[in-house]
C-alpha cells in the first residue's frame, strides 16, 4: 500500500521536473508558461511537505500559499530558504490565478471573471477574449526587469528544491 | 580584435548600447533621449528598491563592454542558501539593456566578505548605488 512517504516524494520529484520546465520557459521568454509552471512548482512542493508530514496532500490547488506563510511565521523553520514577503504575495498571485480558484471565486459569487493561468477568458465588460500571455497581469511583471518578481520566484523555488531533503526529512 | 569595417568589438558593443540606452524625453513622451548604462543601472536600482523594502544594500556589477546591467542586492527578501543564482531580464522600453539581479541575503553578503562565497565570473568588480 502506498504511504505518505511514497506520495511525498513523488510530489516532490515532480516539482522538480516543473521547475526545469519553468526555467527553461523563463529563459525561452515565454512569460504565461512560466507562470503556469511555477503555480505547479510550488503547489506540488507544498503537497509534498504535507505527504512528509504524515498528512493527506490537500485536494486544494492554493496550498502553497498557505504553507509559506505558516514556515514564515515559525521562528527558527525553513522559512529562511524560501523567501520573503514579496515572495509570498508572489506564490498568491500565482494561486488565485489558478483556473479552478478562478471557477470557485465565480460559483461562490465572491469575484467575477478575473485573469487565469493557461486558458483564455471572456471580460464581460469589454466582450472581448483575453489570455494570459497578454492580459495577466503577473506575467507582465514576470517580463519586467524593474519589477523583479521572476527573480524572486526562481531564486526561491530553486532553494525550495535543492534544500527539500535537509528541511523536510 | 575587428570586424569587416574595422570596428573593434568594443567599440561596437558601446555603439550599440548607446543606442539602446534611450529614454522618453519628459515633456513629449514618443522622443527618446539618451541615458548612460550607468544612468540606467541607477533607475533599475530605484526600482527595485520601490518594489522591495528589505533591500539593504545594492551594488552594480560593472560590464566593462556596457552590454548588460547587473545589479547585486542584498536583501532580506532574498532566502539564505549560500548560492549565487542570477536571473536575467530582456530589454525594455524603461529597461533598455539585457539585466541581471543576483538576490543575496544579508547572511549570504557577509558570507561574501569571508570569501565563503563570491559572485559570479565577471561580476567582481562591484559599485554601490
Amino acid at each position: 500500500m502506498a504511504t505518505d512517504r511514497d506520495w511525498g516524494d513523488a510530489f516532490f520529484a515532480q516539482a522538480a521536473d516543473d521547475l526545469v520546465a519553468a526555467q527553461a520557459a523563463y529563459d525561452a521568454g515565454v512569460a504565461s508558461s512560466f507562470c503556469m509552471l511555477m503555480q505547479m512548482v510550488f503547489e506540488k512542493l507544498a503537497k509534498a511537505v504535507f505527504a512528509r508530514a504524515g498528512a493527506p496532500a490537500p485536494q486544494k490547488h492554493q496550498v502553497a500559499a498557505r504553507l509559506v506563510a505558516v514556515l514564515r511565521r515559525t521562528p527558527g523553520s525553513a522559512a529562511v530558504l524560501i523567501g520573503g514577503a514579496r515572495t509570498l504575495a508572489g506564490v498568491e498571485e500565482l494561486e488565485n490565478a489558478h483556473p479552478a480558484v478562478v471557477a470557485d471565486a465565480i460559483r461562490r459569487g465572491v469575484a467575477v471573471q478575473y485573469p487565469q493561468l493557461e486558458y483564455p477568458w471572456l471580460n464581460a465588460a469589454t466582450n472581448r477574449v483575453e489570455w494570459s500571455g497578454k492580459h495577466l497581469p503577473i506575467a507582465r511583471r514576470v517580463s519586467d526587469p524593474e519589477d523583479r518578481i521572476a527573480a524572486d520566484l526562481l531564486r526561491s523555488a530553486h532553494a525550495f528544491v535543492k534544500h527539500f531533503d535537509a528541511m523536510f526529512p | 580584435m575587428s570586424d569587416v569595417r574595422g570596428w573593434t568589438f568594443s567599440q561596437l558593443d558601446r555603439a550599440r548600447a548607446q543606442r539602446y540606452c534611450l529614454v522618453p524625453n519628459v515633456t513629449t513622451p514618443q522622443v527618446l533621449e539618451p541615458r548612460s548604462y550607468r544612468q540606467v543601472a541607477e533607475s533599475l536600482a530605484a526600482a527595485h528598491r520601490r518594489v522591495d523594502s528589505g533591500i539593504l544594500k545594492v551594488f552594480l556589477a560593472v560590464d566593462p563592454l556596457e552590454r548588460e546591467v547587473r545589479l547585486v542586492e542584498v536583501t532580506t527578501e532574498a532566502p539564505t542558501t549560500m548560492e549565487v543564482l542570477p536571473v536575467r531580464f530582456r530589454p525594455t522600453r524603461e529597461v533598455p539593456l539585457p539585466s541581471a539581479v543576483l538576490l543575496l541575503s544579508p547572511e549570504e553578503w557577509a558570507a561574501r566578505e569571508r570569501r565563503e562565497i563570491d559572485v559570479p565570473d565577471g561580476w567582481e568588480h562591484l559599485e554601490e548605488l
